[in-house]
């Protein structure tokens, strides 16, 4: 009975506070039961113990913490502008290449319309060369019918054919090709041959190993790079197109090496002694042909 | 204290805390704003607080809040208080139960208050409410005891006129 107090408040105060033993809750309740004062005394005790009040918080949801939406935009006009360039310089890169296997297509296409229709495009310089009354003459039909054997061996009939029309495409997109750039350095008589210089000119020598499929393809890759075009049709004298490059190869080393010798080592002399020919070109329609008739003259500047 | 024991902790004590601070100042917006406060530390110091010690933690920063708050207003309310309503004695037909205790309550000083509200809505023990109110256990045995004394006095009044 150490917790009861003489006071009768303090000892209902710890009884209701549930500081009492099982003995001293057993006793004040007999008390309170049996003693009218201490009844009143519990009674008026009893209110000031508060009963549930269920109060809520009327924003509880504000106390959430949810989780931090990251920022996906940007930051600042620059970064827009980086953006948009970058989506643009995408949009546009991709337009053009889908213009490009386009244009591949096509060219695809009319190449093998082209086939067979035979009509070739008609240049012809007839001031600089190529006249029927050049001394030239005889060795330029010679020339020809040599270029239409070749040529047109590689045409009608060829289980080749589909490749042949595809270097052709090559030939039209040069840029379209990938630059060989493996050495080559070939003997050939007395002269020693460089590989293509310039890239040009190893995207032109790319196309044209793949256009001579021959045994003569060594010997069409190697006055090539030492052949300059001048005056060619739709060309600036610099700039040749690589099939009238080709061409230009394909005449020079199969007509004046087998045919006309002296003049081949002539020819290869001034090469070899740094002078290169200027290659002046006339084409003209052949009708038994899609391969077209050409005409050639060396000139020394 | 991650962020879900944190919700939780918001989940399970926001409506005492509330009313913790309701019956203590008796003002809706301060309540919710000393409420509001009290989490935003505790979410500030969410890595220093074990989950466990939160509502302690919660607790203690109310009661100091609401001390702040009272202490502002002190003078006058109580003045106030004295003037217009010394030994008035309530009509529980007029204001109801509920309200008579609420009325009884503003009568204590805010330590027996806080005491009685911390013992009887919480189930607070003396030593949990002595960390809060910086008391040892025999101040707020002593604290409670008076505090009810006063509210057993105003409500036995009334009971007589009932």
């Amino acid at each position: 009975m150490k917790h009861l107090h003489k006071d009768i408040d303090w000892t209902i105060f710890e009884f209701l506070e549930g500081n009492l033993s099982l003995d001293e809750r057993a006793y004040v309740k007999q008390l309170i039961a049996s003693d009218s004062v201490w009844q009143k005394s519990y009674s008026t005790w009893k209110l000031s113990y508060l009963k549930a009040d269920l109060i809520e918080h009327p924003n509880k949801n504000e106390l959430y913490k949810h989780k931090i939406k990251k920022n996906i935009g940007f930051k600042n006009n620059i970064q827009w502008y980086i953006a948009a360039s970058l989506f643009m310089a995408l949009t546009w890169y991709l337009g053009n290449r889908q213009f490009e296997l386009k244009r591949i297509k096509t060219a695809s296409t009319e190449a093998s319309s082209s086939i067979q229709n035979r009509q070739p495009v008609t240049t012809y310089d007839q001031e600089s060369f190529g006249s029927q009354n050049s001394p030239d003459a005889p060795n330029l039909a010679a020339m020809t019918l040599d270029k239409k054997r070749v040529l047109s061996s590689s045409h009608y009939g060829n289980p080749n054919e589909k490749a042949i029309e595809n270097n052709l495409i090559a030939l039209n997109n040069p840029a379209k090709f990938t630059v060989d750039t493996t050495p080559r350095i070939r003997a050939v008589g007395n002269a020693v041959i460089a590989p293509p210089p310039s890239k040009e000119e190893s995207t032109i020598y790319t196309a044209l190993t793949s256009f001579f499929p021959t045994e003569n393809k060594k010997e069409a890759t190697l006055e090539w790079t030492r052949v300059k075009v001048i005056n060619t049709a739709n060309e600036s004298s610099h700039s040749p197109s690589p099939a009238t490059a080709v061409i230009e190869m394909y005449i020079d080393t199969h007509y004046f090496q087998k045919n006309e010798p002296p003049r081949w080592q002539q020819i290869w002399q001034h090469t070899k002694n740094g002078q290169f020919p200027a290659i002046k070109l006339a084409v003209e329609t052949n009708p038994n042909s899609w391969i077209p008739n050409m005409n050639v003259n060396f000139h020394y500047p | 204290m991650n962020q879900e024991e944190y919700q939780q902790i918001v989940n399970d004590h926001a409506d005492a805390l509330y009313r913790f601070s309701l019956k203590n100042i008796k003002v809706i917006e301060e309540a919710k704003e000393i409420v509001q406060n009290s989490f935003e530390k505790l979410w500030v110091h969410r890595q220093e607080v074990h989950p466990e010690k939160a509502k302690s933690y919660l607790f203690t920063l109310a009661y100091r809040n609401c001390i702040d708050i009272i202490r502002k207003q002190k003078k006058e309310s109580e003045l106030d208080m004295i003037h217009k309503e010394p030994q008035q004695h309530y009509n529980p037909h007029l204001i109801g139960v509920k309200a008579l205790i609420d009325k009884a309550l503003t009568k204590l000083n805010e330590i027996q208050r806080s005491a009685i509200l911390l013992r009887d809505y919480e189930g607070y023990s003396y030593a949990e409410i002595g960390e809060i109110l910086s008391l040892n256990e025999s101040q707020v045995k002593v604290q409670i005891f008076r505090g009810r004394k006063k509210l057993q006095s105003i409500l036995g009044n009334v009971e007589d006129i009932i």
